[in-house]
């Protein structure tokens, strides 16, 4: 008896082993290509961030503790200062992108299933045009448009009493808010089509019993959709503030002029972190490798942190 | 009631509308840009005014630039990379939202993590790695990294984190095995979700400059850098050629998008059916 | 069992760290890279060269050009099979050769960049090709030619081509505002604040801002005082000093009354050019047909000097051609060929006379007979009297970009001249103490 049933035991997480085997065979192919092709590389950034790595191929490479990041949150020096600033600039920039951007998107994602399937599919498409639009491109168009004293949306800006005769991308605040501008224009469509496929998830027989308990369509946003979709939502808020924390092409287009020390604008009114970790790896100056190891590795401390704050948050209210 | 329904249904057009405005805005100023004579200033151009000189601009962009030769190369690795991420990522999320293994919390941190991960700090050695590896300027050379998005597996768990588990315990109890559950069950379930992901994925990669730029040499070419080239503020491309170049490099994208939304809302109305 | 799935986990990653660690991710640099062993192969038809170069020139007739550089090459060579022609844009050519593998037999490249390239970058030593053609050699200018010489008296890198920037006038503009234009050239600053006056009584904008966006406008004003820059660095500080940079801060907030606010090279200031809403526009040689093809008039000015005849301003950009050691006799002999067909008389003046750019031989660039474009005479004088952007080949700093940043402090009132180049000086000083040189 005592031994049949520790044969069962047995049996029983034998089978158990068999599944998990199972999951981790599913889990391979994922985590073969990111132990090659990303952790490896990213460990071996990280480590070099604790060295005076430069692109110098003959110089060797010193192992120097933590002179990297004593020396860029120092607020001495030239990548030190532009550093830090790049961090002021960006703890500026993202709330603001993201309450703008994310509630666009939200709004649109909701009111968009109210429309006709005809206006529906138009409007889909319409919204995330500037999304497949090259960056290159959709930044320049925005160029033209900011063009102090005659472009058409700073004139505009102008008119309602913002900003009147102020040159948005050299100027403080006003660059970042332009940055803002051209990244909700451009990112809304990615979460906007995220968000409606999510509503799309939504059992219909929910709205119809609502709808039989006279609820408006307000309520039955705010009832229904809104707590339904609040998975997505946690998702597309977090990646959101992963990739706001990593913005770059932006304003690496608008400041760019080839030339790596005014990156980011006058006053590096419009440099973010991953800019400067940029500007040290052109620059070629020596540890500039190790240097900007060092600043992605902050800035990474940085996303982790918050993120971590973000699924924390999402467990204790759910 | 009824009223009141359609005065709030010319509300939403009218916000959608006012919204879309301000997507197709810029897109139309640029397509004037394009058909519009040498001799206007282009940065005002609010209609088109020359048919002929657009047409003279397009055929200039394709046979200058190559663009042809580059959408076909764009597409090929575009489309492996994304039929890659589309596989990979579907086993992972299933893995993650359906089972419980040990090490799952540790190993959907890995995947949360490597979310955050700048690329430009492990480019260089991930360059040299794959280098080494024979893998330059080839197809798998460029695909095989930019399989890795765990964006894509994040986005399919929230997909399906709503399905009742029981529709796999009573598939299991049916004798369906492992992998039979996710080909049979859980993929049609996922369908929103791949959609999703194919367009956003196929998107992203499109327009991926940093890694290609550097992995291709002469066999590839990606239609991002052959568009940077263009752009340089270091030599002279008409303006106007240069954003017909890239107004063409926006038509596969877009065309997918489009296609795939087909799908998507079909693939809405068929699943409403079940409920 | 939670404890062996670990085990056997952390087991495949390290397996894994261990295979790729063996495929030498990181193992910097060329040298040690094995597989560059496969294009020093000697096949039995000759070599197969690799060429980076900048994208404009495979398009066009530059494109022709170089298309019939590597057919006579690939000709009169037999060692030779062919020459590939890679185009890259500026940061895409940086990025790869940054990235230490993987590169071609020879490039061509800002000098911008040439010491980070010979630090990054096993550059093929030229002195052989220097050395046994002193005719050859002595063509380049002297700026140049002691730019491409390192500290140890040797050469790694063959002069190119180089360019100032230029002021193109819009001669209706002009007409319109009843300026004989023809009559009276941009000789001095006065001359342009005459111009500037007439052209805005005119009721159009004179120009657009020079302190803005980009170094290239203060630093070319900053470049008419090049006589008296005490241009170099010592013990990490420039030896440039704060008094002799007044005179530039002092004329861009002079030149910022004429400015209608758009920034240098953008594309709203190019267009209003075009069409006749802006007389004069600071720009490369390299955005001329961009004029020819609006079908307006102009004409091409130096930057002026501050009396006639003096100094004209600018800041003078150069482009070398590098190669890249091999590790194979044969094939670093031939890529010293091709160097020294790209530094050759008759290469350089073909390019001139075609594309109208200036190349760095001093030789051509006094040829009546290259000068064929009126783009190409203004440049050739412009040669004599432009700033070296910063001391290529010698120093990694661009030291002049540090004006980038102050000009529009000083244009916008929150510094005066005088702390603008006081400020100025600190910038320069903190990029020196950055790159630790």
């Amino acid at each position: 008896m005592k031994n049949n049933q520790k044969k069962a035991g047995k049996k029983l997480s034998s089978a158990r082993k068999l599944e998990c085997l199972n999951s981790y065979i599913g889990l391979l192919p994922f985590f073969a290509l990111f132990f090659i092709f990303m952790l490896y590389p990213f460990i071996y950034g990280i480590v070099m961030s604790f060295t005076d790595w430069s692109v110098s191929s003959r110089r060797e490479i010193n192992f120097t503790g933590l002179t990297n990041y004593q020396f860029i949150l120092s607020g001495e020096g030239v990548s030190s200062e532009r550093f830090l600033t790049s961090l002021k600039n960006l703890f500026l920039y993202v709330p603001t992108t993201l309450l703008i951007g994310m509630s666009i998107a939200l709004f649109l994602a909701l009111i968009i299933n109210q429309l006709g399937k005809r206006g529906y599919s138009f409007f889909r498409s319409v919204f995330f045009a500037p999304y497949v639009l090259p960056m290159f491109i959709g930044v320049g168009i925005w160029q033209w448009f900011m063009t102090p004293g005659s472009g058409r949306v700073s004139n505009f800006f102008a008119s309602i009493g913002i900003g009147a005769g102020v040159d948005w991308a050299n100027t403080a605040i006003y660059a970042i808010l332009m940055v803002v501008m051209i990244d909700v224009w451009h990112a809304t469509g990615f979460n906007f089509v995220i968000i409606n496929a999510g509503t799309k998830d939504i059992p219909p027989d929910l709205y119809e019993a609502a709808e039989l308990d006279g609820a408006s369509s307000w309520q039955k946003m705010r009832y229904i959709t809104v707590p339904l979709l609040e998975p997505i939502l946690f998702m597309v808020i977090t990646y959101g503030f992963i990739s706001a924390l990593q913005v770059y092409d932006i304003p690496w287009i608008l400041s760019g002029t080839g030339d790596y020390n005014s990156i980011g604008g006058p006053g590096q009114v419009m440099l973010f972190p991953v800019m400067e970790m940029v500007r040290n790896v052109y620059l070629g100056t020596p540890s500039g490798l190790g240097r900007a190891a060092a600043e992605g590795v902050v800035l990474m401390s940085i996303i982790l942190l918050i993120t971590l704050i973000q699924f924390r948050f999402r467990r204790r209210k759910v | 009631m009824k009223r009141m329904k359609k005065r709030e249904k010319i509300l939403w057009v009218a916000l959608c509308g006012i919204w879309g405005l301000i997507c197709l805005f810029p897109i139309w100023i640029l397509f004037c840009g394009t058909f519009s004579k040498d001799t206007e200033n282009l940065v005002n151009v609010v209609l088109p005014s020359s048919f002929s000189n657009g047409v003279a601009k397009i055929t200039e962009a394709i046979q200058t630039v190559n663009i042809g030769a580059a959408t076909i190369d764009t597409l090929v690795y575009t489309g492996f990379t994304v039929l890659g991420i589309l596989i990979i990522s579907s086993l992972a999320a299933y893995e993650f939202t359906f089972y419980q293994f040990p090490g799952k919390k540790f190993l959907f941190g890995l995947v949360m993590v490597s979310m955050m991960l700048p690329q430009i700090l492990y480019i260089i050695p991930l360059y040299r790695m794959v280098y080494n590896m024979g893998l330059a300027d080839t197809l798998l050379g460029i695909s095989l990294p930019l399989m890795v998005s765990p964006l894509s597996i994040f986005i399919l768990m929230q997909f399906v984190e709503n399905l009742p588990r029981d529709l796999i315990e009573s598939a299991r109890i049916d004798g369906a095995g492992h992998f039979t559950i996710y080909l049979k069950i859980v993929l049609p379930l996922m369908r929103n979700g791949l959609l999703t992901v194919a367009v956003l994925m196929f998107m992203k990669v499109w327009g991926q400059y940093l890694w290609p730029s550097l992995i291709t040499a002469n066999k590839i070419r990606p239609i991002s850098v052959v568009i940077a080239n263009i752009l340089s503020p270091h030599y002279w491309v008409d303006s106007r050629v240069k954003i017909a170049a890239m107004l063409i490099a926006t038509l596969p994208p877009l065309l997918i998008y489009m296609f795939f939304q087909k799908y998507l809302i079909e693939g809405v109305t068929a699943s409403g059916v079940k409920g | 069992m939670k404890r062996t799935w670990m085990k056997v986990l952390s087991l495949g990653l390290a397996i894994i760290m261990a295979c790729s660690l063996m495929t030498g991710c990181g193992s910097g640099g060329s040298k040690d890279d094995g597989s560059k062993g496969s294009s020093a192969q000697k096949s039995e038809n000759g070599y197969d060269l690799v060429f980076w170069t900048y994208s404009d020139m495979v398009l066009n007739d530059q494109g022709k050009l170089m298309d019939q550089w590597v057919k006579e090459f690939c000709e009169e060579n037999d060692d030779v099979n062919s020459i590939t022609v890679v185009a890259k844009d500026d940061s895409d050519l940086l990025t790869s050769l940054m990235a230490g593998v993987g590169l071609p037999d020879m490039f061509c490249a800002s000098a911008r960049d040439a010491l980070s390239f010979q630090r990054a970058i096993d550059l093929l030593d030229l002195s052989p090709i220097y050395s046994e053609d002193q005719v050859w050699a002595d063509g380049f200018y002297e700026n140049a030619r002691s730019a491409v010489t390192n500290d140890e008296g040797k050469q790694y890198a063959v002069p190119f081509m180089s360019f100032v920037s230029l002021i193109f006038r819009n001669t209706d503009v002009l007409d319109k505002a009843g300026i004989d234009w023809k009559n009276e050239p941009l000789n001095t600053w006065d001359d342009f604040y005459s111009q500037c006056e007439r052209v805005k009584a005119a009721g159009i904008d004179a120009t657009h801002s020079w302190s803005t966006g980009h170094f290239t406008c203060p630093g070319g004003i900053l470049a008419c005082d090049a006589p008296n820059l005490t241009i170099g660095h010592e013990n990490g500080k420039t030896t440039v000093e704060a008094s002799q940079c007044v005179r530039a801060f002092k004329t861009i907030l002079e030149v910022e009354k004429f400015s209608n606010g758009m920034t240098y090279a953008s594309q709203a200031a190019t267009e209003a050019f075009k069409t006749g809403e802006l007389a004069f526009l600071c720009a490369g040689p390299w955005t001329e047909p961009d004029y020819q093809q609006a079908g307006m008039n102009y004409d091409i000015q130096l930057i002026p000097a501050y009396e006639d005849g003096g100094w004209t301003g600018g800041c003078q950009g150069q482009d070398w051609m590098y190669g890249v050691d091999s590790g194979d006799e044969g094939r670093n002999d031939a890529i010293l060929r091709w160097l020294k067909k790209m530094g050759e008389y008759d290469t350089q003046k073909a390019f001139t006379k075609v594309i109208g750019r200036s190349t760095l031989r001093e030789d051509v660039m006094n040829d009546p007979e290259a000068l064929d474009l009126e783009v190409a005479k203004v440049l050739s004088k412009g040669m004599n009297a432009g700033m070296p952007q910063m001391e290529f080949g010698h120093s990694s700093v661009f030291w002049v970009s540090a004006i980038t940043d102050i000009a529009p402090r000083v244009t916008s009132g929150e510094l005066t001249p005088e702390q603008g180049a006081e400020e100025f000086i600190k910038a320069i000083n903190a990029l020196y103490a950055e790159a630790g040189e």
